[in-house]
């Protein structure tokens, strides 16, 4: 689904980015690509989105990324247009 | 340490008076709005001038900011199962309502160094002091201030 | 070389490169005093900020280059940062790094590194860092880095004097780490090909980095081909590199570019794992929870509306002692000495119709807009424009722009000039054009005076609503507009906005002034000359005609008037405007409008022979109906942006779109105004 339909507090994974070379580029260098775990801070619905790159860090860090947002990194906006052209998928939660 | 077991305790009674705040926000809001439209609509009906020596002035953008103000605070018991959702709400609230006052303020100030100011021209202008500080948004601003100053301090606690 | 050239050309240069919100700014003030010049990259619009620094007695350059998270090609601020370290060869680059989100800084530190330059790196934010629960390791930054690492807090001083003797050993030693990234057998195969072909020619490897020539070269990058084209061996560097990136496309069975940008990532990211360790659990910064109401789904829009509402009353009503001191100080003050001076009668008029008359109009403005300004400026430090652009984003999508618009819109209520170089900030061109193209139709504080006028003469109780009315029809014509605009001229999917949410952060006062000095600063230079001459040249055209020089009496009495310049112009045109019902007058007003609108009233005050503005809206209640006068007023909202503005829009977007804007303008002024007359009259309102 689009990043811009994910449901708020989930932690996804990009599956794949349709986008053109310039945006792509932008994209991977705030360290969003595909394989990469990404934590829904907030969303508006069918709308932009803020996230939180949490990538796939060493396993001491990744463990606790499901409760804490501010450990993984700085927040990233992300507009409606662009959300749409980045396919995510949820990740399981673990508790 | 104590001040916190206070707060636990009182919890639910802070929940209350907050949104009960609130709750005098939205009326006051919707007050001026009243007011508003009656000034632009229909210039020959009579204005809601006060209440209970609280003048209501007709103006719209104050009552959109009060209006929000009083959706923040009142809004904010829906998320009184979650601590920072709630402090979240409470504290915007209650910044904006704090905002408001001292913007008013800095306006009567403004006034009266206009007032001054224009009679270098020759010109004598009135202005209502009471009726530029009795208003909803200096008034409920108190309140709000005191809430805001809470509202941090909660805030600074756990970090 | 004589001593002053060879000074120079032996000068010492610092670069300093960073990604945005990284504090850079505060590190260059401190680093140079903050005395800066300010200029533009040869060739473009981008701002150029260079200081002065001492170093071993020697005065070394500063300079500044502009935030970044890369260096491609592919936008105009990573260009010129990128041939500003080709080109000038700082001695040192001072990279800027964010303590508290690392891996994203440094992306930018190693492309620096793979191009050679001699990097110290500043990293700063630490407090935040440890507010987040990060502790960093800087020795082992140093370490894998194999560069020079300072901890610094910009904001509060920190570290900045360890960075400075950082910065003179680097200028004094140049070390070079090589920094190489293993992208992978394949990938490495290819690039000592490359390399093989690429040391035939010996002037190229001497002017860049061949390893990061030969990358750069894979990565598809248009400016290093070009560069390399003027290469004697160019065809066979270029065969060369189209073979390696079929081969590896192959093989890898991706794009090279984005598999190399992947790469890189990795990289840092690796290196951030290294370094940073969570020491505490901070669940939720204090951002975060404010954030939480402000980018809430119903609270969202209500404050930025509540927002904007206190930026008017705090730009306009607080403003108003000031703007009344200063009016009175021209109108009445300087006036009045000047009428009641012995110099002779042309030489007064010119100077108290003309000069003060015009300067004050000018400052009169000045209150309000720094007012403004200095609320926006607030809320830019604060960090509250992002979450705005955020909220705002999916409205503005439907109109075909994003959410990064919403800020030049806001600007543009104050100044057009200065949203328009604010537009700068949108990378998508065809965004960027339509906002700023869109940006006149949003009602700028120059228009006020003349709807404040016209209110006052012909809607005293509804005056309130009139004027919002005006605010609102541009608004609502400005998302026509930009509806139009973004489907029919300037096609194209946009480029999406990502943008990094800043913490919020206590706006520091000295930084707050800053900002709002140089965005007034350009107001009243672009704007402020224009209009001094423009109403310097009214009051030429006033008391002179075709039939010689009036004289200044001229100015007091209408039927001279008709004689002079102004009244001809204004007669030529009216028939164009019969359909309106506007008189001569209002017409030649409109004229002298288009240089800058804050003139239309006095340039009403003169031609309808009001003693003073007081008087203006007595003497156009018999000039005007109600219906005339609220097209006039929706005329003067849209027609044609005013002179600065154009100026404004020519250096951003080009001859050509600032000649559309001007055409548009009159055109739909022009309808706008027919509309209104046409549905009015029907309805009765005559």
């Amino acid at each position: 689904m689009p990043l811009s339909f994910a449901p708020e507090g989930h932690l996804v994974r990009v599956v794949c980015i349709r986008a053109g070379r310039g945006l792509s580029r932008r994209l991977i260098e705030m360290g969003i690509a595909p394989g990469k775990v990404l934590r829904v801070v907030r969303t508006l619905g069918a709308g932009p989105v803020i996230i939180e790159v949490c990538g796939d860090k060493s396993k001491s860090v990744s463990d606790r990324c499901n409760l804490c947002c501010a450990s993984c990194g700085n927040r990233i906006v992300i507009g409606f247009g662009t959300a749409m052209k980045i396919l995510v998928e949820e990740v399981a939660q673990r508790e | 340490m104590k001040v916190v077991v206070i707060m636990r305790r009182s919890a639910p009674l802070m929940h209350i008076a907050v949104c009960a705040l609130g709750a005098i926000y939205l009326i006051f809001a919707s007050l001026m709005l009243y007011n508003w439209i009656i000034t632009v609509f229909f210039p020959t009906a009579k204005l809601l001038y006060s209440i209970c020596g609280v003048f209501i002035p007709p103006d719209p953008g104050s009552a959109i900011v009060l209006a929000t103000t009083g959706m923040l605070l009142a809004g904010s018991v829906y998320y009184h199962y979650d601590r920072y959702k709630f402090i979240s709400c409470v504290l915007v609230g209650s910044l904006l309502g704090s905002a408001i006052l001292v913007l008013q303020l800095l306006t009567v100030i403004a006034n009266a160094i206009d007032a001054q100011i224009l009679m270098l021209y020759g010109e004598i202008v009135e202005y209502g002091l009471k009726e530029e500080i009795m208003r909803p948004d200096v008034l409920l601003g108190i309140p709000s201030a005191i809430v805001l100053y809470n509202s941090v301090r909660e805030l600074r606690k756990q970090w | 070389m004589s001593e002053l050239s060879k000074a120079k050309h032996n000068r010492i240069k610092i670069a300093l490169a960073g990604t945005p919100n990284v504090g850079k700014s505060v590190i260059f003030n401190n680093l140079t005093g903050g005395r800066a010049w300010v200029g533009n990259w040869p060739g473009t619009t981008v701002e150029k900020k260079v200081g002065k620094m001492r170093i071993d007695r020697q005065d070394a350059e500063v300079i500044d280059l502009p935030g970044i998270y890369s260096l491609t090609a592919y936008s105009l601020d990573e260009l010129i940062a990128r041939n500003a370290i080709i080109e000038e060869k700082p001695d040192v680059v001072v990279n800027i790094l964010n303590a508290s989100n690392i891996e994203r800084s440094l992306y930018l530190t190693i492309s620096l590194l793979e191009m050679g330059a001699n990097v110290v790196v500043a990293l700063n934010m630490i407090d935040i860092a440890r507010e987040r629960g990060y502790e960093i390791d800087v020795r082992k930054l140093r370490e894998l880095l194999g560069v020079p690492v300072v901890p610094t807090i910009a904001i509060k001083g920190v570290g900045i004097d360890e960075l400075k003797e950082e910065i003179k050993k680097a200028c004094r030693g140049r070390k070079t780490p090589e920094l190489i990234i293993n992208y992978g057998d394949e990938v490495e195969r290819e690039i000592e090909k490359i390399i093989s072909v690429l040391e035939k020619d010996p002037a190229l490897i001497k002017k860049y980095n061949k390893r990061w020539l030969a990358i750069k070269l894979l990565e598809k990058d248009e400016d290093v081909i070009e560069r390399v084209r003027k290469s004697q061996v160019a065809s066979m560097i270029l065969k060369q590199v189209e073979k390696s990136i079929k081969t590896l496309e192959e093989a890898l069975g991706r794009d090279i570019e984005e598999y190399i940008a992947e790469k890189r990532y990795e990289y840092a990211f690796r290196i951030s794992n290294e370094c940073v360790k969570v020491v505490r659990e901070v669940p939720q910064t204090p951002s975060d929870i404010i954030d939480f109401a402000i980018t809430h789904k119903v609270f969202g829009i209500p404050i930025i509306l509540s927002i904007l509402y206190m930026a008017f009353k705090f730009a306009f009503d607080v403003a108003t002692p000031l703007v009344d001191l200063i009016d009175w100080f021209f109108a009445a003050f300087l006036y009045d000495i000047v009428k009641s001076s012995t110099l002779p009668e042309v030489v007064k008029s010119f100077l108290a119709d003309g000069v003060i008359t015009g300067i004050g109009s000018i400052l009169v403005f000045l209150p309000n807009i720094v007012f403004l300004f200095i609320f926006i400026s607030l809320l830019e430090d604060l960090g509250y424009m992002a979450r705005a652009a955020f909220i705002i984003d999916k409205i503005m999508h439907r109109l075909g722009l994003t959410g990064k618009s919403i800020i030049p819109l806001i600007i543009g209520i104050g100044c057009n000039v200065p949203a328009i170089i604010a537009t700068r900030a949108i990378e998508d061109e065809n965004d960027r054009n339509v906002t700023a193209l869109v940006n006149p139709l949003v009602s700028c504080s120059a228009r006020l005076p003349v709807y404040l006028v016209i209110a006052a003469a012909f809607f005293v109780a509804y005056r309130g609503v009139v004027v919002l009315s005006m605010y609102l029809l541009g608004m609502l014509l400005a998302i026509m507009m930009a509806l139009l605009l973004r489907k029919c001229v300037f096609r194209g999917p946009s480029t999406g906005f990502i943008m990094e949410l800043p913490p919020y952060m206590t706006p520091l006062p000295k930084n707050v002034l800053i900002k709002t000095w140089e965005r007034t600063k350009r107001f009243l230079f672009k704007a402020g000359t224009v209009i001094l001459l423009a109403t310097v040249l009214v009051w030429a055209l006033s008391v002179t005609g075709p039939s010689g020089y009036i004289g200044t009496e001229a100015l007091e009495d209408p039927t001279l008037l008709e004689k002079s310049w102004v009244g001809v112009i204004g007669k030529t045109m009216q028939p164009l405007f019969y359909p309106m019902g506007w008189d001569w007058r209002a017409i030649a007003a409109l004229f002298f409008g288009f240089m800058a609108k804050e003139i239309v009233v006095s340039t009403m005050a003169v031609l309808y022979g009001a003693a003073g503005e007081e008087e203006l809206p007595k003497m156009l209640s018999m000039a005007f109906t109600p219906l005339s006068a609220y097209a006039y007023m929706a005329f003067v909202l849209i027609y044609v942006p005013c002179l600065a503005t154009l100026a404004a829009l020519r250096g951003e977007l080009g001859l050509k779109y600032a000649i559309l804007a001007l055409i548009y303008e009159i055109l739909l002024a022009y309808l706008v105004a027919l509309a209104i007359i046409c549905i009015g009259i029907p309805l009765g309102l005559k």
